[in-house]
């Protein structure tokens, strides 16, 4: 399909697999690689030590390694580790942050403007015709985050079925209603189309808050930077007021950059925790005993004393 | 004190504008025909490319994602409200009731974006 080529297609040696190599997909390769390293990196200064340091192997040394570990004990201690208990979470960590810190790399590896870097060369040079070879984000490519989506999908389904089982897995999605009281069963039905719905819907619902978070988020960005060369089809150009509304456009693109930090942030960790959150829907809850035995309680009070 | 002063301290919609009394319940039809009223001005502008097959989806990209964005509004301040009025009831427990903020503004923000999405596919 010589439909668009790249920058890439360009180069004798990349040749045909140029023209489908779109920048997001150059970035997704950049960021896993750069992940791949800085983890690889951190995790060889996190992990505790020969025994020859004595004391000082347990302690983590270097800056990107105390800030993946700070970042990486917060979110396993408080936020996945009351959802999912003791042993899923040990069985999942490698999985959700994996994703989370893969997520953060692309949509902050957006952040960087090499493409408008690359227009702003190329007009120097005066070639306003050419084609972008580096930069954007992976993550505001609906065809990404679906492949994340869909990697959480799997995983969902890898546990519930290992947890519960087919028939298992049935009987969750009607919620305990054929357990109930016969007159209830009328209503198994709907409720059980819409958990299957929900089944395919949440991890859909997961790419599409990724995608339009990211690129709305770059969309907006760019409507408000276009305002000054808009200005100047009605104000004078080059005059005072020109040089106002861009100064005032600047401070408030500025601001919005500083929020899409924020939610390039933020969006990562949601994504992550809401895998988290149906994976850990479809595992047993833990009934309480209905009835507690007077004498067993009175033996645990003993015990303890 | 005598009657006419007491009379004054209470506020009467009469005793400010006397004579003109306007009801503002019953200016709704009004203002609903006139908004309807005015689509016959500007509807030589919408059928100037009415023959192009998708001729109102500039349009309706701007109206869906304006009314997603209201819904949005909503729910974040309620969620703001709620986690102002339980830090205060209990300000030790701040850090967590923030946290439990973001994350669920995050959500809420996500379905606004849905309909953003929405708006995206309207092709034309």
């Amino acid at each position: 399909m010589n439909q668009q080529e790249t920058l890439w297609s360009e180069i004798q040696w990349v040749g045909e697999i140029g023209n489908v190599a779109s920048t997001h997909v150059i970035m997704l390769v950049t960021g896993g690689i750069l992940l791949l390293f800085a983890m690889l990196l951190a995790s060889k200064r996190i992990r505790t030590g020969a025994d020859a340091e004595g004391n000082a192997r347990y302690v983590t040394k270097g800056r990107l390694a105390q800030i993946i570990e700070v970042m990486f004990l917060y979110l396993r201690d408080e936020m996945i580790q009351p959802i999912l208990g003791e042993k899923q979470t040990r069985r999942w960590t490698p999985f959700l942050f994996t994703t989370f810190f893969f997520i953060l790399t692309l949509n902050l590896l957006g952040m960087i403007p090499m493409q408008d870097l690359h227009h702003f060369l190329h007009h120097f040079v005066g070639k306003d015709d050419y084609l972008p070879a580096f930069g954007g984000t992976a993550t505001a490519n609906i065809n990404t985050t679906a492949v994340l989506a869909l990697c959480a999908f799997v995983a969902i389904q890898i546990h519930s079925f290992r947890e519960l089982g087919f028939m298992g897995w049935l009987d969750h999605l009607t919620c305990g209603l054929t357990k109930g009281p016969k007159g209830l069963l009328l209503v198994v039905p709907i409720v059980f189309a819409v958990e299957f719905a929900g089944v395919f819907i949440k991890p859909i619902a997961l790419a599409i808050r990724l995608f339009a978070n990211m690129m709305g988020g770059h969309i907006l960005l760019a409507t408000i930077i276009m305002l000054p060369s808009m200005a100047q089809l009605g104000l004078e150009p080059g005059g005072g007021s020109w040089w106002a509304v861009s100064a005032a456009t600047g401070l408030f693109a500025m601001a919005l950059t500083i929020l899409e930090l924020f939610v390039a942030f933020l969006q990562a960790f949601v994504f992550m925790f809401l895998t988290a959150v149906f994976i850990s829907l479809m595992s047993h809850e833990e009934h309480e005993e209905e009835d507690h035995d007077a004498d067993d309680v009175a033996a645990e009070v003993a015990a303890i004393h | 004190m005598n009657g006419f002063q007491i009379q004054r301290l209470t506020k009467d919609a009469s005793a400010s504008h006397p004579e003109i009394r306007i009801p503002m319940n019953k200016l709704i039809p009004l203002f609903v025909f006139t908004l309807l009223g005015s689509l016959v001005i500007v509807e030589p502008a919408l059928a100037a490319d009415g023959d192009m097959p998708n001729w109102g989806s500039g349009i309706g990209k701007g109206i869906a994602a304006g009314l997603a964005v209201i819904g949005a509004g909503i729910g974040i301040g309620r969620i703001g409200a709620g986690a102002c009025e339980a830090t205060a009831r209990q300000p030790e427990m701040g850090g967590r009731i923030f946290v439990n903020m973001i994350l669920t503004a995050a959500l809420v923000e996500g379905v606004a974006l849905f309909g953003v999405v929405v708006g995206f596919l309207m092709v034309g």
